[in-house]
């Protein structure tokens, strides 16, 4: 049996509105019930139409939030979620804002000064790494933060539709970075509308519907159960 | 993990502190500009409209003004700073803390600034530096902590009830009359005089002048309230925050 990373029984997890008071009411449950387990070495894929409630499950993973009824057991790992760009301040300069990503993202400084060659080289936009990043252009805004979040190092991986940013040239490029890296033997969850991303890379799928997590089934099966949902509701729209 | 916490609020702070500087012409002057020209506009309507007579009213207002923005606009701005810090906390977990201290430290530098151009200044009037000066940073770090105290409870507080950054705009205004920055607190009756020394800031404000202008020691006395004060604030704003932690992503 391999080590236990992530183990959630019946979680659930509400969104609160602006102004309201720590006991009030007025709340949204993003996720209602939710149960599975990811061990160590796995890539897990989390798949479920656009409002299922999969980045608030990596945000509860990534322990971003609390859930607040139902069971979450953790590893004693790091986690960290694969968040492109995250904490760019624009009015600075990408060497900059390697360093203040970075350590959003848990690096130190030190573990950061050993790699920002290695990851301006990675980014490979030229002169524009000593520029305010609110010159660059999306899609090196793209590259530079995926160069970060490649560099980090953390026993667990959150990827939130990371594969599908950017031009074609960058997708490909990004795609076979985080394929290399999901290969190596980590532990990863993965949340992503690509089943052809699932079917290379995911050893379990987990499939989510309104909040709730469906019975495990084998990738193969749980992918069909999941077109055969979003044929039903196609038809349902049109008729 | 405490470095890494430390050099996360630095490296925060010195890019706001950069990329402040370059958001307007004047850039970094305006540390400098921005509270000599409220020092302009208070002078002139205490000195000419109100005919105010104190002996150096000037360097009096200067300080009491340098010493009063560091509080008020830190602990504004720390207000809204969790509540800003929402998009970034979907994405990276950090502790909530960092926002409003990152604020108070880059308003230390800049208060660090001003405090020196007021001595500066202050020998311009032949008021000469004197041995009392070796208190000095006992109160920037007294004053230090009630003002990163205010600026955690300020900051907890605005995600459940955003009406309280505009509250505490107006409280703000109201405590510069409470805290002496106009008026010498000692000359006060002794009923109000004990009211208003129930307010950190007003006792620090005058034993900076202490220091400053008439080259004494502070006293200790009046200092410890404020230590004590301080560190009940601290407390608090470290409590409400590590509290609600990992419950303010959820609002939305």
């Amino acid at each position: 049996m391999k080590k236990m990373i992530f183990d959630l029984k019946n979680v659930g997890m509400c969104y609160r509105k602006v102004a309201s008071l720590p006991w009030s009411c007025n709340e949204f449950w993003a996720l209602k019930d939710v149960s599975f387990s990811v061990h160590r070495g796995e890539t897990v894929g989390v798949i479920g139409r656009n409002g299922a409630g999969k980045s608030t499950l990596l945000r509860i993973l990534a322990n971003i939030i609390k859930p607040d009824i139902g069971l979450i057991t953790r590893a004693d790992v790091t986690v960290t979620m694969q968040s492109i760009g995250a904490g760019f301040d624009p009015r600075l300069t990408g060497r900059q804002n390697i360093f203040l990503s970075g350590l959003l993202l848990g690096m130190d400084k030190q573990h950061i000064s050993q790699r920002i060659e290695k990851i301006i080289e990675l980014a490979d936009i030229g002169d524009f790494i000593d520029e305010p990043v609110k010159h660059y252009s999306s899609g090196m805004r793209a590259r530079l933060g995926l160069s970060i979040a490649y560099y980090v190092d953390a026993d667990v991986i959150l990827i939130d539709e990371v594969l599908a940013v950017g031009d074609q040239a960058f997708k490909k490029k990004a795609s076979e970075l985080i394929k290399g890296k999901i290969k190596s033997d980590r532990t990863v969850v993965l949340v992503t509308h690509s089943m052809d991303t699932l079917r290379e890379l995911c050893d379990r799928v987990i499939q989510i519907e309104d909040g709730r997590s469906l019975p495990e089934l084998p990738v193969d099966q749980t992918i069909a159960r999941y077109l055969i949902s979003r044929k039903k509701d196609n038809y349902a729209k049109q008729a | 993990m405490l470095s890494k916490f430390a050099n996360l609020i630095t490296f925060r702070a010195i890019a706001e502190l950069k990329s402040e500087a370059t958001r307007t012409y004047a850039g970094y002057l305006w540390w400098v500009l921005e509270p000599l020209l409220s020092l302009a506009v208070y002078y002139v309507a205490f000195k000419y409209i109100f005919h105010r007579e104190t002996k150096n009213f000037l360097m009096f207002l200067f300080s009491g003004i340098v010493i009063y923005r560091f509080f008020a606009s830190t602990a504004t701005r720390s207000a809204a700073s969790i509540s800003d810090g929402h998009g970034l906390m979907q994405l990276v977990y950090v502790h909530k803390s960092i926002f409003p201290l990152s604020v108070v430290m880059v308003n230390l530098v800049k208060f660090l600034i001003t405090l020196l151009l007021v001595i500066v200044v202050s020998w311009l009037f032949e008021i000469l530096p004197t041995w009392a000066y070796l208190a000095l940073p006992l109160l920037i770090v007294l004053e230090l902590m009630v003002v990163t105290g205010v600026s955690m409870i300020c900051a907890a507080i605005t995600p459940f009830f955003p009406d309280f950054k505009l509250i505490l705009n107006t409280l703000m205004h109201l405590l510069i009359f409470l805290s002496g920055v106009f008026h010498d607190i000692g000359k006060l009756s002794p009923q109000m005089q004990s009211l208003i020394r129930l307010n950190p800031i007003a006792v620090l404000i005058e034993q900076y002048r202490a220091i400053l202008l008439q080259g004494q020691w502070p006293s200790p006395q009046s200092l410890v309230p404020v230590l004590a004060e301080s560190i009940m604030f601290l407390a608090i704003g470290w409590l409400l925050i590590h509290k609600f932690n990992r419950y303010y992503p959820k609002i939305s």
